[in-house]
């Protein structure tokens, strides 16, 4: 069993974020049923990678999900997708603001057939405030967030984090808050609406930063605001980071690099001392560190105790075998046998481990709608109107 | 009154992941103890923002007794309290272990995992996260998690061991460029704030007082962004008139693009493209995003009573219309 065993998510979630918090709730047991639009489906069907026509970020997003393809736009799709609120114990969604009410699929709407009903909204701005219309992508939630302008070199300029990190934010604190939801339903029997913007999750990470003061620079390249020497350094062979945070540490890196000078100077014993002289220490470990191999030299320092890591690229990451435990292998109804990141929560009372892909649109269009109470004539009908779909292969 | 007010919660964690875990907690209403030395900067002040701070030598086994939730770096529990005994002695107790040292295990996690590799300029040094972005993100995971446990413990009377690693944590973000080796065995690596393997226009240009964003989600919109600049010719030129070919020609594209933004104000920016549907956004510092209309309207800051006076903090941005955090004084 796990944490949500038995909790049913009617999920009209698509693209990324909203379908990343479906995900976390469906790795640890939830049953994600998402809406997929018919005829086309979800948004992330068409992000690359692709094998054949199939999208690999579709089933990383999705795996573990049911489908049930809908025309909403039809009052018998319409009609169908309320008939499966009914047995809901969420509703998620994450289209821009005002969809859900076009549909006629609002908080008090969905209330009126689930009085209990959780209902988790996401998206760029969130439900109110003057920029609620407003698109935003990943690129420019980092912008206003203030995780970019933190982000990169103080003479160069702001860049963003290279994942998509506003998406799997706010994603988390969607599937958070309907965690918290779910134990209020426990404790209290009501439901409630959840508003998370990807402006807010961003801008919720920046508590240390608003304590500190305007003035300085945000940006700090790869020097920490607290310790030093901390920087990236090219090797004969690639970049190394090094962390020292202690003392003994920088003895010991001064030891391992015969660094004799250096180590015997008073004014570097203590880390206010290094911090003083980063620029001083930078050139120092910059020279010490050039012409010799990576991997010896990660070896050497961190027999030493001093902390470093192999800046490694994505494929060598891959390669190492944490990493490969770390993947999830999946044979997907589309794209066949695939690799892709596993949960990343190892808890020994939950099994969280991946290991189904994603639906085809519209598998699982029958099952539900039999369960909600549609005979098979009735189904029919629906698919020959085109109100609905089964199983629609790319 | 919060949903967590019943949840005791003990805090030993030196980093940002350990801290951003316990405040998603404490701002629903757990009580977090905290036996360690007051914070001694601003920044670490924000950070442990709402924890109740013990006398350092507060012994462990005083606390855990009546505490449901553990949260620390391994390496900072005694040695008596290894897994085996803290499962045997506290059956209900749910540990989250995070495995990465708190001073220096978020950078070099970020450097080994891959995600340091993706941030950055192309040609120029792999980046950090600012600010420690990246662990933070993992506290805000790790949460989930415990929660979570939470859920499990309620259903069969069980505690946890929660066994949380950074690595892991970035590890799990990288899913794009993990597929596109896997699938197309193609190798990513950073691209600035561009994404032109994929879309064109999106970046991020420097303009007259400061930097400003704009990109489109598809290929829709080509004609209004060339509009907006008052380069309409761009809209059927051969050379750029698909996204596909103007991810070819990113370079040329961005030398065109440029002037534009370089003699503009952030404001001006903003006018423009917003009155165009482009989507589009200023690059903010903290500071501004605090000030912003649209954080405003969010109430997302809370009053905190700072050292050197008060302090306006981000609460938590999770807006539940039942389920409120507590307020802070």
């Amino acid at each position: 069993m796990k944490p949500f065993s038995g909790i049913r998510i009617i999920d009209f979630t698509q693209a990324h974020a909203g379908s990343l918090a479906t995900m976390l709730l469906a790795d640890m047991g939830a049953e994600v049923v998402k809406i997929e639009r018919a005829g086309s489906g979800d948004l992330a069907r068409y992000w690359a990678p692709f094998r054949g026509e199939s999208s690999g970020y579709y089933a990383f997003l999705n795996r573990g999900k049911k489908s049930v393809s809908l025309d909403l736009s039809k009052p018998e799709g319409k009609q169908a997708v309320k008939a499966l609120i009914a047995g809901a114990d969420v509703v998620c969604e994450n289209f821009k603001y005002g969809s859900m009410e076009r549909m006629g699929l609002t908080y008090e709407e969905v209330r009126a057939i689930k009085p209990d009903v959780i209902y988790a909204s996401l998206n760029g701005f969130g439900q109110t405030g003057p920029m609620r219309r407003n698109i935003g992508l990943d690129l420019h939630l980092q912008a206003m967030g203030g995780v970019m302008d933190a982000t990169g070199f103080p003479d160069g300029d702001p860049v963003r984090v290279g994942v998509a990190f506003g998406d799997h934010l706010s994603g988390t604190y969607m599937a958070q808050a309907i965690s918290l939801a779910l134990l209020e339903r426990a404790k209290t029997g009501r439901g409630q609406l959840i508003d998370i913007s990807i402006l807010d999750a961003l801008f919720s990470l920046q508590r240390e930063q608003l304590a500190q003061g305007a003035g300085g620079p945000a940006r700090r390249g790869n020097r920490s605001a607290a310790y030093a020497p901390c920087g990236c350094y090219p090797t004969a062979d690639g970049w190394l980071l090094l962390y020292v945070t202690r003392d003994e540490q920088w003895r010991a890196l001064c030891a391992a690099l015969a660094l004799d000078e250096p180590a015997a100077r008073a004014d570097l014993a203590h880390n206010a001392g290094r911090m003083a002289h980063e620029e001083e220490l930078s050139q120092l470990l910059g020279q010490a560190l050039s012409s010799r191999p990576r991997e010896e030299l990660e070896q050497t320092l961190r027999a030493a105790g001093v902390p470093c890591a192999a800046v490694r690229s994505v494929a060598q990451s891959m390669d190492d075998p944490r990493s490969q435990a770390l993947l999830a292998q999946v044979d997907d109804k589309a794209l066949g046998p695939v690799r892709f990141p596993d949960s990343h929560f190892h808890i020994d009372t939950i099994d969280t481990r991946v290991t189904q892909g994603a639906p085809l649109r519209g598998e699982h269009t029958a099952l539900y709608l039999a369960q909600a109470g549609y005979s098979e004539e009735q189904l029919a009908a629906l698919v020959n109107s085109g109100a609905a779909e089964m199983e629609v292969r790319p | 009154m919060s949903i967590l007010n019943q949840l005791t919660v003990v805090d030993l964690s030196r980093g940002r992941c350990g801290a951003y875990a316990v405040a998603q907690l404490a701002d629903f209403g757990a009580t977090v103890m905290r036996p360690c030395p007051a914070p001694d900067t601003p920044a670490q002040q924000a950070l442990h923002w709402g924890v109740r701070l013990l006398p350092a030598d507060t012994p462990l086994d005083s606390l855990l007794p009546t505490a449901d939730v553990l949260v620390a770096e391994r390496d900072v529990l005694p040695a008596h309290l290894d897994e085996n005994a803290l499962r045997r002695t506290y059956p209900k107790l749910i540990c989250a272990l995070i495995r990465e040292d708190g001073e220096s295990g978020g950078p070099l996690a970020e450097a080994a995992s891959g995600m340091m590799d993706m941030t950055g300029f192309p040609g120029g040094e792999p980046t950090l996260s600012g600010w420690g972005a990246a662990e933070c993100f993992a506290g805000v995971s790790l949460s989930f998690a415990i929660t979570a446990a939470l859920h499990q413990r309620a259903r069969t009377g069980e505690g946890a061991w929660i066994d949380y690693s950074l690595y892991d944590t970035f590890f799990s973000l990288l899913e794009s460029p993990i597929l596109f080796q896997e699938l197309q065995g193609v190798a990513s690596t950073r691209s600035g704030s561009a994404d032109p393997g994929t879309l064109v226009p999106y970046d991020v240009f420097r303009c007259q007082d400061g930097y400003f964003s704009v990109g489109l989600a598809s290929d829709a919109g080509w004609d209004r962004f060339c509009g907006a600049m008052g380069m309409p010719e761009l809209v059927s030129d051969p050379r750029y008139d698909t996204n596909e070919k103007r991810c070819q020609r990113y370079g040329e594209m961005t030398a065109i693009f440029a002037p534009f933004f370089s003699s503009r104000t952030r404001q001006q920016l903003q006018d423009i493209f917003s009155a165009a549907n482009i989507p589009c956004a200023p690059v903010l510092t903290a500071h501004e995003a605090a000030r912003h209309p649209q954080i405003q309207a969010r109430e997302i800051l809370r009053q905190a009573s700072g050292r050197s006076g008060p302090l306006s903090l981000p609460c938590t941005p999770m807006r539940m219309s039942v389920t409120k955090p507590v307020r802070w004084e």
